[in-house]
């Protein structure tokens, strides 16, 4: 094959080839940064996707929870979740028998409970069972029951028998009654917590 | 134009070649690269001794038209006298000034965009046995190219000077083998500074003038086929071209090869004398050893044929057997329309007419040695200037770069304005931090959620002591006339309507007791469901106790009251004369519940996103 003329080696050189090879650097360099670019916009543009469905989804949930003040209430819960029930329940019920005297209410047993709750069918969710017995009247039971659960939002009753009292020498009329209650008290466990 | 050697570097010859491809027509106009004979527009000049014939043609309109008269021109020359160094300027601009009237002219059948110019040398042609070293040589380019450069080496002659004329090589057409393959043959080299300032006027006003200088004579040789009536005429003949001041003696051998040429001068009339036509022909038969040669004599200054006959009488008279021809080359067919009758402007131009056997030696000699350029550089020279595929090359490349930058500069503003377009886009400002806070807000929030979920359901009320006291309260008012025994109140989760999911909750209340007569006839009606159910919801409502009403297809409640008669045991508490009005006693049981679907149904799976 005839070998190229100088000119045409030349022009091959400086009109074709480097030109080629310049435009190839380029059109390289540029596709491969708009590849860069597109790929980090990309990431961009999922991350804002993201921020953008959080941004709407927070907005409706603040305003959810900020409906008769869940959120206040939600921190309330945990707070008394949070105490050690036992001590908690003893020192409410000492606070609210202060008010009364011996004679017109007191307790007469405390104790927990093995076993199963009747409320509660699920073993999912944690709970502890609790007995109290008691001695006095109706309504001040009545109204140490009514103050505890305010106090203790967590307890259900599950159980209650009032018998009149039957060792004690009673005078006609004065009325006093036998509680036997049992609690149920939910509690925090860990394959309930919702962080789980 | 001064080019630069083909050994310069690369980037010196690429910038020579941008050069002429910018100031020059070069590469649009393929003019610049063809013959002169191939241009539409051709001047052709004869030149002899006596006479300067001057003709211009058009070749698409095949039309010969009167060329301008060449006036007598002069020369400069260098210091020491003896070589011409180029024309003096008043011929110099007096050329160009011809030039100019041609290429502005119009009537030679429009303005021309290209000049052709042939100068047919007929004045004199020298020739000379090559140097025995190349004279056997086949590769008559090679030799060409050494007489072009070194013609004292080709001809083995040092006494040979470059100013005495230019040298070329002529081969013996149809000679294949011998000692002698080839003749170097010489014209003026005069016409070569001619030549050169045509070309220099070309190139400074970018028109293709394409000038060349040929030997008239060997165009004639290669045009014997068409010159003789029939060329068996030219088979072992003796050719004699007679021209104004020298006659061309050309022996052709049986197979039509060119055995040897040689010019014969006239020494003071404007041709060979009869008798010397005798001795030329007689002794180039006898030093070629031809016997009876057909003898051919062929005028190219239009000395008629009857003239011509009394040149051949003397040889004719001593061989009346020879068999001859004479031909006034001004009085054929195809030279009548041609100003000056010239053969050679028929010849160059392709307009003889003549079928001819293109297979004789002297057809093909046309094609390269007969009607080759004088003025040609040495290719060396020739290699300096860019051809035309090169500049075309050039050409298509700038296009092609010029593409690409405008490609380029679409890619860099497309790609600049999607990059500022991608910049101020929100997606783009999002600080990654600002991300990642919304991120764990949300995660806080859900979280706070799902505690809601599942905290609401846990905590809400659904079954509180103070109310199932309250309850009994409102069911027996203190109002006297009944003494309860015992109560007892239950809760537990209700089983028929549960689901994996759920389950509603039961609460019981069982009281047994004695009623006086006056009110244990109204306590019947606690046996009716519609009754309790009522007092229960009326309890719900009043309380806010909305777990507690039976109030939708989800609530139920069932009531048991049985009575009996007997007085009720006495005690301490209740001494006999009490006890003895509670004559009826009485057991009531009423179960209220609410089921897997209500809306107070405990969530068993509270993990459980919502």
């Amino acid at each position: 094959m005839k070998e190229p003329s100088k000119h045409t080696q030349a022009i091959l050189i400086f009109s074709v080839a480097i030109p080629l090879l310049i435009a190839a650097i380029i059109f390289g360099t540029a596709f491969y940064g708009r590849g860069k670019l597109t790929t980090v916009y990309q990431e961009r543009q999922d991350r804002f996707e993201k921020f953008q469905y959080a941004e709407t989804a927070t907005r409706e949930l603040e305003a959810e929870l900020a409906v008769e003040g869940r959120k206040e209430k939600i921190a309330y819960w945990n707070a008394k979740l949070d105490q050690d029930f036992v001590p908690t329940l003893s020192d409410t019920i000492d606070r609210i028998l202060r008010k009364y005297d011996e004679e017109v209410l007191r307790q007469t047993s405390m104790s927990q409970l093995p076993g199963g709750s009747s409320i509660s069918k699920t073993k999912r969710t944690a709970y502890n069972l609790v007995s109290l017995g008691f001695e006095g009247g109706f309504k001040p039971m009545q109204l140490l029951m009514a103050e505890l659960e305010e106090e203790m939002p967590q307890m259900l009753l599950e159980k209650m028998t009032v018998t009149p009292m039957t060792n004690q020498t009673a005078t006609e009329g004065t009325g006093k009654l036998n509680f036997n209650l049992t609690y149920l008290s939910w509690k925090k466990r860990e394959s309930d917590n919702p962080e789980s | 134009m001064e080019l630069l050697e083909t050994s310069a570097n690369p980037l010196q010859l690429f910038r020579q070649a941008k050069k002429i491809l910018k100031n020059t027509s070069r590469a649009s106009n393929p003019d610049w690269y063809r013959r002169a004979n191939e241009l539409n527009l051709q001047w052709h000049i004869w030149i002899g001794v006596e006479r300067v014939i001057s003709v211009i043609h058009n070749k698409s309109q095949n039309e010969w038209y009167e060329g301008p008269n060449i006036p007598q021109l002069s020369f400069e020359h260098d210091e020491t006298g003896d070589n011409i160094v180029g024309l003096d300027d008043p011929s110099r601009k007096t050329l160009q000034e011809i030039l100019r009237q041609i290429l502005k002219a119009k009537e030679f059948g429009g303005k021309p965009k290209s000049l052709g110019i042939v100068m047919h040398l007929a004045d004199a042609l020298r020739v000379r046995d090559l140097d025995p070293d190349f004279a056997a040589e086949d590769d008559f380019e090679n030799v060409n190219e050494l007489l072009l450069s070194a013609p004292e080496l080709a001809l083995g002659d040092d006494s040979v000077a470059s100013s005495d004329g230019v040298w070329r090589v002529l081969p013996l057409f149809g000679i294949n083998e011998g000692e002698k393959r080839s003749v170097a043959v010489q014209v003026a080299g005069s016409f070569r500074h001619i030549s050169d300032v045509f070309r220099d006027y070309g190139e400074i006003r970018n028109i293709p003038i394409v000038s060349e200088v040929v030997s008239g004579t060997l165009e004639a040789l290669a045009g014997l086929p068409e010159l003789v009536p029939n060329d068996k005429c030219l088979v072992s003949s003796l050719t004699l071209l007679q021209y104004e001041a020298f006659t061309l003696i050309a022996a052709i051998g049986t197979r039509g090869e060119l055995l040897m040429v040689r010019p014969l001068p006239h020494r003071s009339e404007p041709t060979l004398s009869s008798a010397e036509t005798n001795d030329y022909i007689s002794q180039t038969a006898a030093l070629l050893n031809m016997k009876a040669p057909k003898i051919v004599l062929i005028s190219m200054t239009g000395i008629p044929a009857e003239e011509l006959e009394k040149l051949l009488l003397v040889y004719k008279e001593l061989n009346s057997e020879a068999e001859t021809y004479t031909v006034d080359s001004s009085a054929l067919p195809f030279t009548e329309n041609i100003p000056g009758h010239q053969f050679e402007f028929a010849f160059s131009t392709g307009n003889c007419g003549v079928e001819v056997n293109k297979d004789s030696p002297l057809f093909q000699a046309r094609e390269r040695w007969a009607t080759q350029d004088f003025n040609s550089p040495p290719k060396a020279e020739l290699a300096k200037m860019p051809n035309r595929g090169d500049l075309t090359l050039l050409k298509f490349a700038g296009i092609g770069q010029k593409v690409g930058i405008v490609a380029l500069l679409g890619l860099v503003g497309w790609s600049g304005t999607e990059y500022v377009t991608k910049l101020n886009s929100e997606a783009w400002r999002l600080e990654e931090s600002s991300a990642a806070e919304m991120q764990m807000t949300f995660a806080k929030l859900q979280k706070e959620r799902k505690e809601w979920d599942y905290y609401e359901n846990l905590f809400i009320e659904r079954s509180e002591g103070w109310l199932a006291m309250e309850t009994l309260l409102d069911i027996f008012p203190e109002k006297g006339g009944i003494i309860l025994t015992s109560a007892s109140y239950s809760a537990r989760a209700e089983d028929k309507t549960a689901t994996a999911s759920k389950h509603g909750t039961t609460r019981q209340w069982s009281v047994s007791g004695f009623a006086n007569p006056e009110v244990a006839k109204e306590l019947s009606s606690l046996g009716s469901r519609t009754k309790v159910a009522e007092m229960v919801s009326d309890i719900a409502e009043k309380n806010e106790a909305d777990y507690l009403s039976v109030n939708s297809d989800t609530r139920e409640l069932y009531v048991n009251f049985e009575q009996k008669r007997g007085t009720m045991p006495t005690s301490k508490a209740f001494p006999t004369r009490v006890a003895r009005y509670f004559r009826t006693g009485f057991d009531l049981t009423i179960t209220q519940s609410f089921d897997a679907n209500d809306e107070f149904a405990l969530n068993t799976t509270p993990s459980e996103d919502k």
